[in-house]
């Protein structure tokens, strides 16, 4: 899929102190999700292709996508749909990619 | 009004009063903010020195200052001569409490045409806000030898 069509809107960085494989876990599988996404699951095949969903607590869809980039546990990117009434037709398809990296350098500046 | 040309959201869960202390307490900031210490008395027209392995980094004034609420100063970095040369910019701390937690949203604004200070700030605040937040709800700050391991 093409993705240089899409012009980031948000760009938010955290420093998580976790191993990237955790944060991987944390963003890709329903029993961890659930914990700290207000008991939403998401869903997602693991390849590139692959349905991506976040179900509510109650089983309705709440996001639906595909797999645009799957690189464990380096970068995840997805399509993001949510089903809110008229919300596709008003924004269109947006994507949502994860970069998991290490912090480059201690903080030398200044 | 020009769009500010930088701003941060986080939520942390702890108090406004908590989060305050942590923003201007000499030595609470030290054990999180990579080794700068912020010495203040946080009144509105006083100095804010932030200071790192005994030099001055940035020379701040208060410019607001509404405890827990609302906390502004300016901001000049003096540890390079070209960002010395730059006008003053103007950070701005928001405090809101949410549920069992704040919301925290710092903008930084009021920057040169073309400045260097800009690029600095915009790496260093997701470092020092993320530590923020790690100390208040786990009672450690992040420390980059550890993680990258």
């Amino acid at each position: 899929m093409e993705t240089s069509k899409y012009i980031p809107h948000t760009v938010y960085t955290i420093y998580i102190n976790a191993p990237a494989q955790r944060v991987w876990d944390a963003l890709t599988s329903a029993e961890f999700s659930r914990q700290y996404f207000s008991g939403f699951a998401v869903e997602m095949e693991p390849k590139v292709g692959g349905a991506f969903a976040v179900h509510a607590p109650d089983g309705a869809l709440h996001i639906s996508g595909e797999v645009i980039a799957h690189e464990p546990p380096r970068k995840l990117a997805v399509t993001w749909n949510v089903n809110w009434p008229g919300i596709l037709e008003k924004l269109g398809v947006t994507l949502v990619t994860y970069e998991m990296s290490r912090p480059a350098r201690r903080f030398a500046s200044p | 009004m020009r769009k500010p040309e930088f701003v941060y959201t986080t939520f942390i869960k702890t108090t406004p009063d908590k989060l305050w202390h942590a923003l201007t307490d000499t030595e609470f900031t030290s054990a999180y903010w990579f080794g700068c210490t912020l010495i203040s008395d946080w009144k509105v027209g006083s100095p804010m020195q932030m200071n790192k392995g005994g030099k001055v980094v940035n020379e701040c004034v208060i410019l607001e200052s509404d405890p827990p609420r609302r906390l502004s100063y300016s901001w000049l970095s003096v540890f390079d001569e070209e960002m010395k040369a730059e006008k003053p910019s103007r950070v701005t701390f928001v405090l809101e409490p949410c549920g069992s937690a704040v919301r925290l949203t710092v903008t930084h604004e009021d920057f040169a045409e073309g400045s260097k200070t800009l690029p600095s700030i915009s790496g260093g605040w997701p470092l020092v806000l993320s530590s923020l937040k790690s100390i208040l709800e786990t009672g450690q700050p992040l420390d980059f030898d550890a993680v990258r391991k």
